[in-house]
């Protein structure tokens, strides 16, 4: 049996997190602290993926990305990259769906202190950039977790929309979700329920070490 | 010297106030909700006046270029009412936070008396230590004016004496304009060298404090 599926998953949601989380937090930032003219509809596309079924995100990603597609011929003819039915597919199914997570758990994140302490900051002469890292970053930063599991937990379990855009080619685009369904549509139900087991492990160490490290990091300055 | 002429419409009244400080303690004294804070705020760079012009020696806060000076800017010391410390650094990571010399830092915790409470965290200390904390923090930037917002406001009386005695004694070292917020009379009475009556925002009453010298050597010793 090969490893494969697991290694190609954990490679997609692992860029995958690294570039949401860091995208999602300085959207949220963004977003959470000026107002301007169609941020409500700015918002509401960014969350689109949360309420369309992934099939349908996976349509509209094959639409734009396909080689005749607007942005699949732009990657094509600059920089010679073809996303369809090649693992940069599946990466880019898992960023867009994971991005509205980490955007709602960055904003409720950059909300969730007292507001005041940035400009407290600013009083005392230090500049924006380190105010963001020193007081707004550390102070976000259980929600920012909490996005950052969510955004790896989504990733590695994406199914449709990767579906859609990667498609399964074993040894290409087989990760572990796909291998699953067309285990179980070949009938190898042992192969399919030792993936489902392997997923289930690593969502619930997620979500286990999520909770004590959030625990742990916060009663260091809060009050029990 | 501060020079202060402020307009700026609020929800209940207007606030309409000029003020010309200079290296005294001035109190702004005045029920809640009569603009006190907003004033401070407007000086500090947390609000914007509609009219008016702020400025500091030489420095002019607004109106200029960028239509108000950037907060970073401005020098000011801010201890606000519920002291806004750092709740995730420990006291000693608070103060050093915008110091401009090292050395400094040691000599305020000393002066301050607070050097033994240099690693513990904001929740684990009490109110007059916090206080004192936040005061240490505003005067290691080594700031042009000193805006304290109702320091003293959730203090026991004892511990309201022994605050106005520090305040007192880093006035005389540091020497700086200070603009305090309160709405207690006595505390005006006691810290001020002059008293201005703020109301619905209009300054009502402009008040010399006779006999300072005594009243500050009876808080000191």
């Amino acid at each position: 049996m090969s490893f494969e599926p697991l290694f190609l998953s954990l490679r997609v949601s692992a860029i995958a997190t690294v570039f949401v989380f860091f995208l999602g937090m300085f959207t949220a930032r963004l977003f959470s602290k000026r107002d301007f003219y169609g941020k409500a509809f700015l918002e509401s596309f960014i969350l689109l993926p949360i309420v369309l079924p992934p099939t349908v995100v996976g349509f509209i990603l094959l639409y734009l990305f396909n080689r005749n597609g607007l942005i699949g011929n732009l990657l094509s003819n600059w920089f010679g990259i073809e996303v369809v039915f090649h693992w940069m597919g599946a990466l880019i199914a898992a960023i867009v769906v994971a991005f509205p997570l980490m955007y709602q758990s960055a904003c409720a994140a950059f909300t969730s202190y007292d507001q005041k302490l940035e400009s407290v900051a600013l009083t005392m002469g230090v500049s924006r950039s380190k105010t963001f890292w020193t007081i707004s970053f550390p102070l976000a930063w259980p929600g920012l977790l909490a996005g950052l599991v969510l955004t790896f937990a989504r990733s590695i379990g994406e199914f449709g929309a990767t579906l859609m855009l990667a498609g399964y080619i074993p040894g290409r685009t087989d990760t572990v979700p796909m291998t699953i369904y067309f285990a179980v549509q070949s009938g190898n139900n042992r192969l399919a329920a030792f993936w489902a087991i392997v997923l289930i492990i690593l969502g619930y160490s997620a979500v286990l070490w999520l909770n004590h490290w959030s625990k742990k990091s916060m009663t260091k300055y809060k009050r029990k | 010297m501060l020079l202060l002429k402020l307009f700026k419409q609020l929800e209940q009244f207007n606030l309409d106030v000029e003020v010309q400080i200079e290296k005294e303690i001035c109190v702004l004294y005045g029920p809640s909700g009569s603009g006190k804070t907003t004033v401070l705020n407007c000086i500090a760079g947390l609000d914007h006046p509609d009219k008016g012009f702020i400025q500091l020696n030489d420095l002019l806060f607004y109106p200029c270029k960028k239509r108000s000076l950037p907060i970073r800017e401005r020098e000011v010391g801010y201890l606000f009412q519920d002291y806004a410390l750092f709740p995730h650094m420990t006291v000693l990571k608070n103060v050093r936070y915008g110091a401009k010399q090292e050395q400094l830092v040691m000599e305020i915790l000393d002066t301050l008396e607070i050097d033994q409470l240099k690693d513990k965290y904001p929740h684990q200390i009490s109110g007059g230590e916090q206080q004192r904390v936040a005061l240490a923090r505003a005067l290691v930037t080594e700031p042009k004016i000193l805006l304290l917002d109702e320091p003293f406001s959730n203090l026991d009386q004892q511990l309201k004496k022994e605050c106005y005695r520090f305040l007192l004694h880093l006035y005389h070292i540091w020497a700086i304009p200070v603009l305090l917020v309160t709405h207690d009379y006595e505390e005006a009475r006691s810290l001020g060298h002059y008293i201005l009556h703020i109301d619905q925002g209009k300054i009502t009453k402009r008040e010399k404090v006779v006999e300072k010298i005594k009243r500050k050597d009876k808080i000191i010793t």
